[in-house]
This record gives C-alpha cells, structure tokens and sequence, in this order.
C-alpha cells in the first residue's frame, strides 16, 4: 500500500492496487491490458509515485477489479 | 505528444540556424578585419594614401565608422546567441520534448537578444546618416523607419508572448508528468 503526494504537508493518498490484485489474483500485466495502461504507467500507480489519477482510469480499474474508488484509495494523515 | 524524428521542418530549420550562425561568424570576422584595416589605414601605419583627401570617404573619421564597425559586429554577435538558442529550442522539438522551462527562458531571452538587434540596427544606421552628413554636409542623409522595419519589434513581441506561453505548456506538462 503505497503512499503517494507525500509532499502535501503530511497528506498521505494511499493506493491499494496491490492488494486488489493479490485478492483477485491479477497480475499487473492482465490488468494494464483490461484497462488499455501501459505496464510502466500502471506500475507508477501501484508503487506510489503516480501525482494524480484521471477519472477515466479510475473508472477503468474500478470496472476490471470490480471495486469502488474508495477501495483502491486510502487517504492517511501524517503522524509526524 | 512526440514530434517524428525527421521533421522535414525541423531539420531545415536547425540546418538555416546553423548555416546563419555560419554566416554571423564570417560577417563579425570580416567587420573586424575591416575595422583593423580603416584604423591602421588612417594612422597611416599601411602603404597607401597619406593625403586624407585621398582615402576613402569611410576612412575620413576613423573613430565613427570604427564605432559603426563595432556596432555591427556586436549585432552579428547578438544575432549569433539568437540562433544558438533557436537551435536549441529546434533540437528540443525534434526530440519530442518541447514544453520544458529552458525553452521558456530560451524563447525570452530570443525575444530580449532581438531587440537588442534591432536597437543596434537603428543605431548603425543613424551612425551612418551622421557619418555620411559629416563627410557630405550638403547631402540631405536621413534615417527613416519605414511600417516595415517594425516587422523585428513585432516579433520581439510575439517572441515575449511565445515565451509566457511555453512556461504556461511546462507547468503543464510538469502537471501532466505523473499522472496516470
């Protein structure tokens, strides 16, 4: 569950591709050809590093995974 | 968005940047050469006239048109930097990347080296007219600016436009990196 925009001043955008994937037992590959992402853009989504998500996208991976927006993001205050 | 390799404008464009950057070179060489020239002809350090009468109209006020001399080369010099950038900001297009912060500054600074050209044009040219009413007092020498001269101060200006406009495109693009 990486987190991403860590330089918003402690806000934390968590993705949960991951363990989407493991629970659908998905691979990456198969999902960024559902989605037509290429491999490398998907994966910048699922490590964190992506710095916003288009709602097409959103739509597209929520509809393969059959998930809602609110399961493959998380939001987490920075405690320190 | 990526640009193909081999844009036929783009590789024209780099080629007459290059050529003018040539061009630049050999016009502020040879305005020097001739500068050295019309200084050691006039202190009389070559063979040649030693009556002043007898040297060319050019050569009857050394320091002035030395000034224009220097004036010109410094616009060739000017216009050498310009093409520098251009081609910069060619090489960027073609490899598909034009939207990057340099090109902002690279474009800005276009537009100012431009302007300064065309100062240094007006100048020479006014350098010229007092030369030449010097050598010729009854001439009636002027320097008039015609509509069409403008054509340089109005890319000047679309030029300071262009380059809020590609720092506008980089933050974009900056934006749009990242996102998925």
């Amino acid at each position: 569950m990486p987190p991403v925009n860590d330089d918003l001043e402690g806000a934390r955008i968590m993705v949960k591709l991951d363990d989407l994937l493991h629970a659908r037992r998905m691979t990456l590959t198969e999902l960024a050809e559902r989605v037509g992402l290429t491999l490398a853009n998907l994966s910048i989504l699922k490590t964190g590093k992506a710095k916003a998500i288009r709602f097409s996208t959103l739509a597209a991976i929520c509809r393969e995974l059959e998930c809602q927006p609110g399961d493959l993001l998380g939001y987490k205050a920075d405690e320190a | 968005m990526t640009l193909a390799k081999d844009d036929v404008l783009l590789k024209l464009g780099k080629v007459i940047a290059l050529g003018l950057q040539a061009l630049c070179v050999m016009g502020g060489g040879g305005f020097f050469l001739l500068i050295v020239f019309v200084t050691l002809l006039s202190q009389g350090m070559l063979p040649g006239p030693v009556d002043a009468n007898a040297l060319p109209d050019v050569t009857r006020y050394p320091l002035l048109t030395a000034g224009i001399g220097v004036t010109i080369m410094a616009n060739f010099a000017v216009m050498f930097f310009f093409f520098g950038k251009m081609r910069a900001l060619i090489e960027t297009a073609s490899k598909g990347d034009p939207f990057i912060p340099d090109n902002a500054q690279r474009l800005n600074a276009m537009a100012w080296l431009l302007l300064g050209s065309q100062v240094l044009t007006v100048l020479v040219g006014e350098l010229r007219v007092f030369n030449m009413s010097l050598i010729d007092p009854q001439s009636e020498n002027t320097f008039d600016i015609s509509p069409g001269d403008l054509t340089g101060f109005l890319i000047v200006l679309v030029l300071f436009i262009l380059a809020r406009v590609f720092r506008h495109g980089a933050a974009m693009r900056e934006d749009l990196d990242g996102t998925v």
